[in-house]
C-alpha cells in the first residue's frame, strides 16, 4: 500500500501545481498604440479658411472656396487641416454658390483650414505642408 | 446480502450479449444528434416583446401620452401574462412596449393583445392612426453582417450593389431578415425652384396633385368578341424622369407648363440622410487606414435555425457573386459572423468537454490503475451521446448554455461509475468470492446509496428550473441537461459499467494475503487524525472552534468587500460598439465629425481590426440592442460606431479590459463636442436597459427632471459609475409656425392646405413610385424644395398657397390667386417637447450609467450612491432613499428605484436562494427516507455550509466575482458533498450493524470511503480546471474546485466526528441489546 501512498502524494502535487497554474489567469499586457503622426507621408497643398460672411439682411453663413468641395454623387466632402497638419476628409453640407465660394450649411466650422483644390492622389491621414504665404493668410483671416 | 435494484440489474447484464450493443448504438445515436443539432451562439430564448407604434400626427407629447399612451397601456395590462408595459410619449406618435411572462408562447401573445388593442381602437381620439405591432425576439439579431466598401464607388452605387446581393442571398435556405444599413435609394426627385414656381403661378400643392393623377394605370375590364376576350388597359405609369418632368402641371398664358419648367428633376440618390464608412484599425496589418464609404448587408436567420450553416451559405453566394454583381473595385468584408462564433464556441466547449473527461480519467488512473481509467473513460461518452440525443428530441440547440450543462457535469456524471468500479475494484482486490460473485456484491453493496446519491444530486440542480425573468431561459438549459445526464450516467454505471469492469479489471495479482482493512495507508491515516479527538471530547470541540472560525472567516470576505458578487462577468468577445448621442438638434455633418474621429481614434487601438461608423442611421443591433430599441436610432444627432477587435485567439487582452481602457479617450473626445458616448458590450446575460438605471418617480414632470438632474449630478461624482446620461433630451429650437386663422379665412386658403405645402417645402413628399419593374427597392418620386433653399425662415417668405376663391365661401377673391405664406402665418420660437416616458402606468424619468474599472459590479456603486442621494435636499424639505425591490406604493411624493442589471441579479439570486433552500429541504426528506432517522441527515448536510470555507476564498485568491455561475457550482456542490456524507455513514451503519464498535467503525468506514470520495472530487476537481479560464464560468469552476478540495477535507474529518459525538451516547446500550439480542 506504500505504493498507493506515493501515487495520492504525486497526484496532490500535481494537482496543486495545476490550480496554482489557474491562478494566473489575469494577464496584463498592453504596449503603446502607434502613433498615427510618426508615419503620416507628407504633401503640399493650397489651404484656405473657412470664413464667415453675413449678407444683406444680417444672415450669417460660412463659405469655403468651391474648388475645394469634393463631390461624390450625392455627397459632399473637404480636406479639413485638423492640428500637426493632418488631413482628415469631412463630410460637409453645401448650399448655393456665391461667386467662387459655395455656402456650407453643416460640417465646418468658422476658422477651421480647408485644401483648396485637392490633388486626386491625396488620401487622409496625410501631412500637409503650407507655403508661407497661405499661412499668413489663414492667420490674417481668423484676426 | 441483499441485492437491491441495482444488483439485479446488473445481474442482467453483466454478461448479457444485448450490453455492448446497447453501448455501441447510444455511441452512434449520439454522434448523429451532434451533428443534427443546430449550433448558434445565443440560446434560444423567448422574450415576448411586443413594441406598439401609434401615430397621432400634430399631437404633442402630453397630448399623446394622455389620448393615447395611458388608454393604450391601461388596456394591454389587462392581457393575463403581462410582466411590463413600457411607453414613450414623443410628439406625434407614441411607443408602447408590452413585455410578457418569459417563456409564454409568442403568438398567443400576440394575438391577445391584438384582440385588446381592437377592442379599444374605437375610444381613441380621432386622427389617430392604425397601431403597428411588432414582434421582437431574439432572431432578429443579424448573425452575419456583410459590409460593402470602396475607393471610388459612392453610397448610391453601394446600396444599388448591396441590393442585388441581397436578392439573391435571401433565397438560401432558412434565412431570416435581410437589411441594408446606410448607403443612398434610388429616387427622382424633384427640386421645385420658387422663382419659377412664382413666375409661372404654380403652388407645390397643385403639383403633387398633377403628378399622382398622372402616375396611374389600370386594368379596365374586356371586350368580348369571337369567342376571344380582349383586355383592355388605360393609363400608363410614370416610368422614368423624362415621363415625371413631361407632366402638365398648369397653364400659363396659352402655354402648357410642364414640370421641367418649374422645378430640376433628377434621377439617382436620396437626399442625403446618412453617412456609413468602414475603415481598417491597427490589427488588421493594411496600411491604408482611411474611412471609405460602405454600406452594410445583414443577414438574420430563422428561429432554431444553424448559424454556422446559413452564414457558410451565404458566403459561398457571395463569393459565387465577386467580379458580376459585385465589381472588383468593391470590397465585401466580413464584419460580423456570428455562425463562425458560434461555431467555434460550441467546438471549444467540446473542446474542453473532452480534456475534461481526459484529466477525470488520468486521476482514476492514479488509483484503479489503466484499466479502471479505462472502464471511466468508455462510460463517460455514452452518458453525454444520450444527453445530446435528449437536447436534438426537445428541441434545444447547442449553445453556450447547453454546452455548459453539458461541462459543468462532467465531474458529477463519472461519479456513478467510479464509484461502482472501485468497489468491484476493491472486492477483486479482497479475493473473498470468486469473480462474477465478487462484482454483484460489490454492486449491490454501494449500488442502492448510489442511486440515493444520484438523486440527491438531480435535487439540487434541478431547482434551478424554477429562475424566473429573463434569467430563467439562460438557466434552464442547465438544470435539464444536468439531470438528464445524471440520469443516464447512473443508468450506464448500473448496466455498461459492471459489464466493462467485469472484464477489464482483472484481480490484483499482487496480494495474496487475506485482505485486512487495518494495514491499509488509509486506515493508518485516519487512525492518527481520528482518535485524538475522537478520545478527547475538549480537542472534538477544539476542532469545531477552528472549523466554525474558518467558516465565519470565510463569509465575511463578503461584507469586507475581498469578494464582489456580480451576476455575470463580460465574456471575450470580438466587437463592441459606440453609441453617440449628441444635443438633439445637431446636423448631420457634425455628427458625422464627431463619429469619424472616434472611429478615427479607435483605429489606432492595437487591437481593432476595423472600425465602422453609421451616422444618422443605426448599426446592425446586437443583443443588447433588442431591449434598448437602438433599432429605433435614426436621426441627424445620433451615430453608432461599430468595433471589430482581432481574433480573441490572436490578443491576450479580453475585450471588456480593451472597451475599458478606450474608455476615457473616446469620451474625451465626445466631451469635446457635447456629445455623449457609450461604450455598449455584448451582454453576458439578459440584456438590460443599462447596467445601472435610476428610475425617478414623483407627481409631475419638473420635479421628477430636478431630481434626476441631482442624480445624475451624483452619479458622475461617483468613481466608477461611467457613461452616465439620462433619457431626458436636450433643448431643440423650433418654429411654431401659427396660422392667422382669420386672414387665411378671408384668403380662401384652408389650414390644411398651409400645413401641406410647409411639409412639402421643408421635409419633402412622396407622391408616388417609378414604375420600374426590374429595379429591386421601389424608387419614388419626392417633391421638396432643395437643401440650398431651405436654410432659414426666409426662404418660406416666397412659397405660395393658392387660393380657393369664392368656392370657400370664406373670400371674395378669384380661385387661383397666389398667396404668399409668409403672409398668413406668424412665427413663434418654442423649445421642442421632450419625450415623456412610463413603466406600468407610472411617470418615470430614467438616469442611466455603466460601472467600469474602480467598482465592477453595480451593487457597490449603488450602495455608494444611496448615501449622497439620501443626503440630497429636496424641496418639500423630505428625503429620498432608493428603494430596491419595488416602484413606490403612490406618486405623490419624489421616489428612486434602483432597476438595470440590479434587478435580473435580485430577481436570479432571491430565485437561486429559494431553489438552495427547496435543495435543502428536499435533500434532508430524502435522506429521511433512506435512513429514517430526523438525525443522521442533519449530520450529513453539516457539510453544506463547510463549502464556503473553500469556495469564497477561492474567489478571493483568483480576484474573480462571485457570480451567479458561482452560485450555481455552490448549489451543485451541496448535492455532491450530501452524496459523499450518504456514502460515508451508509458505511459506518452497515458496520455498527455487523456487530464493531463505533469507534471502530467511524474510523474504518473513513478508511474505505476515503478513496472514494478523494476519487469522486477530485473529478469534479479536475474536470472543472478547464473551465477556469472561460471568463463566464470561472465562477463555477472556482466554486466547484476550491468548494470541492475544502469540503472534502472537511467533510472526511468534520462527519465522522459529529456523527461519533452524537451516537456516543446511546453506543452502550445498543451494544448491549445487539449482544443479548
Amino acid at each position: 500500500m506504500n505504493r498507493m501512498n506515493h501515487r495520492i502524494t504525486v497526484l496532490l502535487f500535481w494537482m496543486l501545481s495545476a490550480l496554482l497554474g489557474a491562478c494566473g489567469g489575469q494577464k496584463n499586457e498592453q504596449a503603446a498604440s502607434p502613433s498615427a503622426a510618426v508615419t503620416a507621408p507628407v504633401a503640399t497643398a493650397k489651404v484656405e479658411t473657412v470664413k464667415e460672411f453675413v449678407d444683406g439682411a444680417g444672415r450669417k453663413m460660412l463659405l469655403v472656396p468651391t474648388s475645394s468641395v469634393i463631390s461624390r454623387v450625392g455627397s459632399d466632402q473637404v480636406f479639413v487641416v485638423g492640428p500637426d497638419s493632418i488631413v482628415a476628409l469631412r463630410w460637409v453640407s453645401t448650399g448655393h454658390a456665391l461667386g467662387a465660394s459655395t455656402i456650407v450649411l453643416g460640417g465646418l466650422e468658422k476658422g477651421e483650414t480647408v485644401v483648396v483644390s485637392p490633388a486626386a492622389e491625396l488620401r487622409e491621414g496625410t501631412k500637409v505642408s503650407t507655403d508661407k504665404h497661405t499661412q499668413d493668410r489663414a492667420k490674417e483671416a481668423q484676426h | 446480502m441483499n441485492e437491491g435494484i441495482a444488483g439485479r440489474l446488473a445481474k442482467q447484464f453483466i454478461n448479457s450479449k444485448i450490453t455492448p450493443l446497447l453501448m455501441l448504438a447510444s455511441l452512434l445515436v449520439g454522434i448523429m444528434a451532434t451533428f443534427m443539432t443546430p449550433r448558434e451562439e445565443e440560446p434560444q430564448i423567448v422574450v415576448p416583446m411586443v413594441d406598439i407604434y401609434i401615430p397621432y400626427p400634430g399631437a404633442s407629447a402630453a397630448e399623446v401620452q394622455e389620448r393615447v399612451a395611458k388608454p393604450i397601456e391601461r388596456a394591454v395590462t389587462e392581457i393575463k401574462g403581462v410582466d411590463y408595459v413600457y411607453s414613450t410619449a414623443m410628439p406625434d406618435f407614441a411607443l408602447v412596449t408590452v413585455r410578457y411572462k418569459v417563456g409564454d408562447s409568442a403568438e398567443e401573445s400576440m394575438v391577445k393583445l391584438w384582440a385588446t388593442l381592437m377592442k379599444y381602437m374605437d375610444k381613441m381620439p380621432p386622427g389617430v392612426q392604425m397601431p403597428l405591432i411588432k414582434k421582437v425576439s431574439i432572431d432578429d439579431v443579424p448573425v452575419l453582417n456583410l459590409t460593402f466598401w470602396s475607393k471610388d464607388k459612392s453610397p448610391y452605387e453601394l446600396r444599388r450593389i448591396a441590393v442585388s446581393v441581397a436578392d439573391q442571398v435571401k433565397q438560401t435556405e432558412s434565412i431570416g431578415d435581410v437589411e441594408i444599413k446606410g448607403g443612398l435609394k434610388r429616387q427622382v426627385r424633384v427640386m421645385l425652384d420658387k422663382g419659377k414656381l412664382m413666375r409661372f403661378n404654380i403652388t407645390p400643392l397643385q403639383i403633387a396633385r398633377q403628378i399622382q393623377s398622372t402616375n396611374s394605370q389600370m386594368t379596365s375590364g374586356d371586350f368580348k368578341d369571337m369567342n376571344e376576350a380582349i383586355v383592355v388597359k388605360s393609363g400608363k405609369f410614370l416610368q422614368s424622369k423624362e415621363d415625371v418632368g413631361n407632366i402638365v402641371v398648369g397653364i400659363y398664358g396659352a402655354a402648357p407648363v410642364m414640370l421641367k419648367d418649374v422645378a430640376e428633376v433628377t434621377d439617382g440618390p436620396e437626399e442625403v440622410n446618412n453617412y456609413t464608412e468602414f475603415g481598417w484599425g491597427a490589427a488588421s496589418g493594411q496600411k491604408d487606414k482611411a474611412d471609405y464609404p460602405a454600406v452594410t448587408l445583414t443577414v438574420a436567420k430563422r428561429q432554431g435555425a444553424d448559424a454556422t450553416m446559413l452564414a457558410n451559405k451565404v458566403m459561398e453566394k457571395v463569393e459565387g457573386m465577386k467580379g458580376s454583381v459585385i465589381p472588383a473595385d468593391v470590397t465585401v468584408t466580413e464584419t460580423r459572423n456570428y455562425g463562425e462564433t458560434a461555431s467555434e464556441k460550441v467546438f471549444t466547449l467540446l473542446e474542453h468537454l473532452i480534456m475534461a473527461v481526459v484529466a477525470v480519467t488520468i486521476v482514476v488512473g492514479f488509483f484503479l490503475g489503466w484499466r479502471g481509467a479505462l472502464v471511466v473513460f468508455m462510460s463517460v461518452p455514452i452518458t453525454f451521446a444520450l444527453t445530446l440525443l435528449v437536447y436534438f428530441l426537445l428541441d434545444y440547440t447547442l449553445n453556450r448554455v447547453t454546452l455548459f450543462a453539458l461541462i459543468f457535469v462532467t465531474g458529477i456524471v463519472v461519479d456513478d461509475s467510479i464509484i461502482i468500479a472501485e468497489n468491484i475494484h476493491r472486492h477483486f482486490a479482497m479475493k473473498r468470492q470468486p469473480k462474477l460473485m465478487a462484482a454483484i456484491t460489490a454492486i449491490s453493496e454501494v449500488g442502492n446509496p448510489t442511486i440515493l446519491a444520484t438523486f440527491t444530486v438531480i435535487a439540487a440542480v434541478l431547482p434551478m428550473v424554477f429562475v424566473s425573468g429573463l434569467m430563467g431561459p439562460y438557466m434552464s438549459p442547465m438544470p435539464i441537461g444536468a439531470s438528464m445526464a445524471m440520469i443516464f450516467s447512473l443508468l450506464v454505471a448500473l448496466i455498461a459499467t459492471p459489464w466493462l469492469s467485469f472484464r477489464l479489471l482483472k484481480t490484483d495479482e499482487g496480494h495474496h494475503e487475506e485482505y485486512d482493512i487495518r494495514k491499509t495507508g488509509y486506515y493508518k491515516m485516519f487512525d492518527k487524525v481520528l482518535t485524538p479527538f475522537i478520545d478527547s471530547t475538549f480537542k472534538t470541540w477544539l476542532a469545531f472552534g477552528v472549523v466554525g472560525l474558518m467558516l465565519v472567516g470565510a463569509i465575511a470576505m463578503v461584507p469586507l468587500k475581498m469578494v464582489q458578487m456580480k451576476m455575470l462577468p463580460f465574456d471575450n468577445k470580438n466587437e463592441f460598439q459606440v453609441i453617440i448621442d449628441m444635443p438633439e438638434g445637431t446636423g448631420l455633418e457634425r455628427t458625422a465629425q464627431v463619429a469619424k474621429e472616434i472611429s478615427g481614434y479607435l483605429k489606432t487601438v492595437q487591437e481593432v481590426q476595423s472600425s465602422q461608423y453609421y451616422v444618422g442611421v443605426n448599426a446592425p443591433i446586437n443583443f443588447n440592442g433588442l431591449v434598448r430599441h437602438y433599432y429605433l436610432r435614426r436621426g441627424d444627432n445620433k451615430a453608432d460606431i461599430q468595433v471589430n477587435l482581432i481574433h480573441k485567439g490572436e490578443r491576450s487582452t479580453q475585450s471588456h479590459d480593451i472597451a475599458e481602457r478606450v474608455r476615457p479617450e473616446v469620451q474625451k473626445i465626445a466631451m469635446k463636442y457635447g456629445a455623449n458616448a457609450k461604450i455598449v458590450e455584448i451582454p453576458p446575460g439578459p440584456p438590460v436597459l443599462s447596467t445601472i438605471v435610476a428610475e425617478i418617480y414623483g407627481p409631475d414632470q419638473a420635479s421628477r427632471i430636478a431630481l434626476a438632474k441631482e442624480v445624475k449630478k451624483a452619479f458622475a461624482s461617483t468613481p466608477g459609475v461611467v457613461d452616465v446620461d439620462w433619457m431626458v433630451e436636450a433643448d431643440q429650437k423650433v418654429y411654431d409656425l401659427v396660422i392667422n386663422k382669420e386672414r387665411a379665412a378671408f384668403r380662401g386658403v384652408t389650414a390644411e392646405q398651409i400645413a401641406q405645402t410647409l411639409r412639402m417645402s421643408l421635409a419633402g413628399v412622396d407622391v408616388g413610385l417609378v414604375h420600374l419593374p426590374d429595379e429591386r427597392e421601389p424608387v419614388t418620386i419626392q417633391l421638396r424644395l432643395p437643401k440650398a433653399d431651405r436654410t432659414s425662415l426666409r426662404d418660406l417668405s416666397n412659397i405660395f398657397v393658392q387660393s380657393q376663391g369664392m368656392n370657400s365661401l370664406t373670400s371674395r377673391l378669384r380661385p387661383g390667386m397666389q398667396i404668399p405664406l409668409s403672409e398668413l402665418v406668424t412665427i413663434q420660437e418654442k423649445v421642442q417637447d421632450k419625450s415623456l416616458f412610463r413603466k406600468d402606468l407610472k411617470d418615470v424619468v430614467y438616469v442611466t450609467a455603466d460601472v467600469a474599472v474602480v467598482t465592477e459590479s453595480p451593487v457597490y456603486a449603488m450602495l455608494e450612491l444611496d448615501k449622497k442621494i439620501e443626503a440630497l435636499k429636496l424641496p418639500g424639505g423630505y428625503k429620498v432613499s432608493p428603494l430596491y425591490t419595488a416602484p413606490p406604493k403612490n406618486q405623490n411624493k419624489l421616489a428612486m428605484k434602483w432597476d438595470g442589471e440590479w434587478q435580473i441579479t435580485f430577481e436570479v439570486f432571491r430565485d437561486l436562494g429559494t431553489a438552495f433552500a427547496v435543495v435543502l429541504v428536499i435533500i434532508y426528506m430524502l435522506i429521511i427516507g433512506w435512513f429514517q432517522s430526523f438525525k443522521t441527515p442533519l449530520i450529513m448536510m453539516i457539510s453544506i455550509p463547510l463549502s464556503l470555507v473553500g469556495i469564497i476564498p477561492g474567489h478571493f485568491i483568483h480576484h474573480a466575482f462571485f457570480t451567479a455561475t458561482s452560485m450555481i457550482g455552490m448549489i451543485a456542490l451541496a448535492g455532491i458533498m450530501v452524496r459523499n456524507a450518504v456514502l460515508l455513514i451508509d458505511f459506518i451503519q452497515i458496520r455498527r450493524e455487523e456487530g464493531i464498535d463505533l469507534k471502530q467503525s467511524v474510523i474504518e468506514s473513513a478508511a474505505v470511503r476515503t478513496r472514494p470520495i478523494i476519487l469522486t472530487s477530485g473529478a469534479v476537481v479536475i474536470g472543472s480546471i478547464v473551465m477556469l479560464f472561460d471568463p463566464i464560468f470561472q465562477g463555477l469552476a472556482i466554486s466547484l474546485i476550491w468548494g470541492g478540495v475544502l469540503s472534502t477535507i472537511l467533510t472526511l474529518v468534520v462527519v465522522p466526528l459529529v456523527y461519533y459525538l452524537s451516537e456516543k451516547k446511546g453506543e452502550k446500550k445498543r451494544l448491549e441489546n445487539m449482544k443479548s439480542a
